[in-house]
Parts: C-alpha cells; structure tokens; sequence
C-alpha cells in the first residue's frame, strides 16, 4: 500500500504465504496419488524465495505452475473393472495442470477460459487454478460448463496457507476404488444411497478432489476399538 | 377458497404441460377450443416461468472490447437493448463485475477504465462511500446511468414487443447531460427516451409523430398493432324547429297512447302482439308459474 515500509518487508509476507500454498497444495497433489519429487514437496522458503521471486523480491507466480502424473496406485485405482464389452478400459484419471493465477484484481471469464483451454488443448484430464482473489459468479460458471472435458478446480491461496488434513482432529480420508466399493456394498448389503455422505464442497472432499459417487473411508481412532472406519458417499 | 373464479381443471393442466413452448401457445389453445380470455391468460402465466440463464457468451460480448467506440455507436446501443431486457437483476450485478474484471466501467456503454480510488471508504458530498463500490464505476454519472438500468431490472414494467405477442422488460437509458445519447438512441429504430419528447416538437412533423405514438401504444395495449380508423365528425343539419315525439300506429296506435306507460301497456297479459318493445320478465314469469301450478295438481290427482 505504502512505500513507507520498505517493499522488501511486504513482498516477504506475500512471499511466505505463498510459499505456504506451494506447499500445501503439492501435498494435496500428491496426496491424491500423482507423482511429485519429496525435494519439489518440501522446499524450504529460502530455495523458494530464489527460484520464484523477481529482482525486487516480489513473487513470480506465472512461473509457478507444474504439472504432475499419475503414479501406477493412483491408475490402479482411477481403472474401471474390464467388461466384455471394454476388456481393457482407460483409467479416469491422467496428468495434472496446476498453476498460479497472477491476477490481482477479481478473475473473470476471459481469464478462467484461458486457463481452460490451456488445459484442454494440453490434454490435461485434472486442472487446479490456484488465485490470489475470489472468482467472479459468471468465471466460476465456466468451470462447471466445461468440467466435463476437463476437471477443473479452484483454491484460494488463503484457503491453502493450512493443510487442513494434518488437523489432528481430522481423521484420515482414503478414497476408494470402484471395485472396493462394490465390495464395500456387497459387504453390508446395501444400496449407494444407503451410505452416510459427504458434500463435495466440504473442504476434505475439495482436497481430495472427490467427485459425486465416490465413496471415501474415514479412520478414525477410538478410545475403546482402537480404530475404526466408516464411509462416506459424496453428493 | 380462492376468491377469483379458477378455469376448469383441463386448462390448468395444460399450463403446466405447454410451459416450454410458449411462442406457438396461442394457436395451439385456438385448437384446443380455449376462449381467448383462457389463452391470454395461459400467455401471461407463461411470462412468470423461470428464465434461463444468460449463456456466458453474452457476458463476454457485452464485457469484453464494448462498446466498440466512444462514445457508443446506435448499433451498440440497440445491441445493449435487446440483450439487457433478458437480464435478472442479480445477472446485470454479474455484468457490472465481469467489466470490473477487465478494469473497464460497469455501465454497459462506456469503454473508460474504472477509477481507482485507495483506502477503504471514501468521503463523498453524500456521505461516506465505500471505495469498492465507487471503484466499479469510472465517474458518478456512470455510476447513475448503471443503477438507472438495474432499478428498471429490478422493478420491471413491461412492455409488448410487436406481433409475436411476447412481453418484455422495458428498458430505458438514462438521459445524458449533453443528450447526445438521445439523438443516438433514436437512430436505433423503435426507441424512445424518455425527457425526449420536447425535441420532438423542434422537428415539426408532430402530426406524424403522433400517429406513430398512438401505433405504439395500440401496440402495447393489444399486443397487435391496429391501423388507425378514421373517424370523420360531421354537424346534423337542422332545418325545422323541433317537435315532440308521438306513437304511431306500429307503436300502439293513438288510441291507446293514453294506456302506455314507457312503451308498455298495462294490464294486458293475454296480447302479446301488443307489447312492443319486446318481452317483459313479468311476462315471461306470468307465464311460468301458472303452469307450474297445473302440473302441481296434476301430481296431486295421480
């Protein structure tokens, strides 16, 4: 705001912050089983601080984004069973887009088509628009038309200064497969919607980008069992 | 119990199954033996459905790179117009801050950067402003011109929008201090400012203004435009001084004009040929109850 202070004492906070979001948002990427270096998850500030800031100390977020691939779980995973129609079908998942929104006023469609396309035309099946503002409603709009094509997901740079799952008291969420679910049902005789659910936009679900249908199992640890689990469906 | 006399159930249904196809309602009722009160009805219920939503392409032919020159051409205006009116008030909030979004002014027709203004509140000669809201605009006379349009979305009046018979909101610019946007507005064809009405009568051709106006309004009131009737009004030539009225013999005769009494005779039930200005309810009942009363005693006898 004033150039009273210094620029360098500003940029260090806008810096470590981000820095904060870098780092939670790697592990929500690896978290959801892509492929990431332990070097690229856990860099410390000062190595930040070299590779993304310009001359003045200001953070460089175009030059922030990366991309990741599924390891072999993660394929396992995400591949639906074979039928004798599709003996040998392609698993749902594929690379992830992550990047840095450089925008400082509100984003608004020109920007969210953008990146859209970007991630189309780079067939990226997952795309995360990390911004340092709030969507506008219309831009926020385009992200759902097109998540057909192209999961795309938005985070707030603030909303990522925490790694929400390493609450303790935030039990652990583990997605499961088709075929785990299946079984899951089987197993207790019951129908989808039988199933205690989660919302999508529940801050865990948004983390582990879990899409409507998708049942997660929650860990929890419990005084007199020791552990014990429970399942949600996500609406 | 619903005070208003509800239609039949039939067309009720139908309200509900025709909601989508609301151009061709009309024929379609005309063939389903509806009156045509029914029908305008059914027309004016199909008005209050649910909109859709503006698709995005529209935001960003009205955001991006609009209006093309400054100050904005007809077309762009027209173009605005016929848009605007599909708007919900919520949607043209969204307008206003796509534009933000590319720092340009939230009135729809002005292509200036937005202001900037630092702090958090403002002071204004009205008060104290919050800078967030004066920064969507790039000066105060947008910022009116911009809330004139959303007062109009927000609190709309309708209008009949020529022979398909469909209403839409009515929408007006407000009126430029230079009033150059009037001259503008009025090249795009069909509408009018309001406030413009005295450089009308500067132009001259008032008479033909006029008859377009009442077009207009026939418009509006009908939903169909009507051609206008001419009415010629003539004087009735008079010639002798005038006399009172007298029966003639197809009214009664003269020797009976004493017996009438405002065209009818008195007492005379069994004439009918006599009574002149047609049928009298007493009549009608005279007529009635006497043989209800013979049909009672007939009951009685069996």
């Amino acid at each position: 705001m004033s150039d009273d202070f210094g620029s360098g004492n500003i940029h260090d906070k806008e810096v470590s912050r981000l820095w904060r979001a870098w780092r939670t948002i790697h592990e929500m990427v690896a978290d959801r089983g892509y492929e990431l270096a332990e070097e690229e998850i856990k860099m410390p500030l000062d190595e930040f601080k070299r590779k993304f800031t310009n001359g003045d100390g200001s953070p460089n977020r175009s030059i922030m984004s990366f991309s990741a691939r599924p390891s072999a779980g993660m394929i396992k995973k995400f591949t639906p069973l074979p039928t004798p129609s599709n003996p040998d079908p392609a698993p749902e998942c594929g690379t992830i887009w992550v990047e840095f929104c450089p925008e400082k006023s509100s984003i608004g469609i020109s920007v969210m088509k953008k990146f859209v396309e970007h991630c189309a035309n780079n067939s990226y099946k997952a795309g995360i628009l990390v911004t340092a503002v709030a969507l506008s409603a219309q831009a926020r709009k385009v992200m759902t038309v097109t998540s057909q094509y192209t999961l795309i997901e938005c985070f707030m740079e603030e909303d990522l200064l925490v790694n929400i799952t390493h609450h303790e008291l935030v039990p652990t969420h583990i997605l499961l497969s088709k075929e785990e679910k299946m079984a899951l049902l089987k197993r207790y005789r019951l129908k989808e919607t039988q199933l205690p659910r989660i919302l999508q936009k529940d801050p865990i679900a948004r983390y582990l980008g879990l899409k409507r249908g998708q049942v997660v199992k929650i860990v929890r640890t419990s005084e007199t069992a020791g552990r014990y689990a429970s399942y949600r469906l996500c609406v | 119990m619903a005070p208003t006399p509800t239609p039949s159930a039939a067309p009720s249904k139908s309200i509900l199954k025709k909601s989508s196809t609301t151009p061709d309602a009309p024929s379609a009722l005309e063939l389903t033996g509806l009156t045509r009160a029914q029908a305008t009805q059914l027309l004016a219920l199909s008005k209050t459905e649910l909109k859709p939503p503006i698709p995005i392409e529209t935001f960003e032919l009205l955001s991006a790179g609009f209006p093309s020159s400054q100050p904005p051409s007809p077309s762009d205006i027209s173009l605005l117009l016929s848009r605007l009116p599909d708007f919900s008030p919520s949607e043209y909030l969204d307008l206003i801050d796509e534009r933000n979004c590319l720092n340009t002014c939230g009135y729809a027709l002005c292509s200036n950067p937005r202001r900037n203004f630092p702090g958090k509140v403002k002071l204004r000669r009205s008060g104290v402003a919050k800078t967030e809201d004066l920064n969507k605009w790039c000066s105060d006379e947008c910022a009116l011109k911009g809330m004139y349009i959303h007062v109009q979305l927000e609190h709309p009046s309708y209008e009949w929008t020529g022979e398909k018979g469909e209403m839409k909101v009515k929408l007006r610019l407000r009126a430029d201090k230079e009033a150059d946007v009037n001259e503008a507005e009025k090249a795009a064809e069909g509408l009018s400012l309001d406030g413009a009405g005295d450089e009308r009568d500067k132009k001259g051709d008032d008479a033909h203004e006029r008859k377009k106006q009442a077009g207009k309004l026939a418009v509006e009131r009908n939903g169909v435009s009507v051609d206008r009737v001419e009415v010629t009004i003539g004087e009735k030539e008079i010639t002798q001084p005038p006399t009172a009225p007298t029966f003639t013999s197809a009214q009664g005769g003269e020797s009976d004009a004493h017996l009438m009494v405002e065209g009818y005779k008195i007492g005379s039930k069994g004439k009918k040929s006599k009574n002149t200005t047609g049928e009298s309810e007493d009549d009608d009942d005279e007529d009635f109850i006497p043989s209800i009363r013979i049909e009672s005693l007939n009951y009685g006898r069996s």
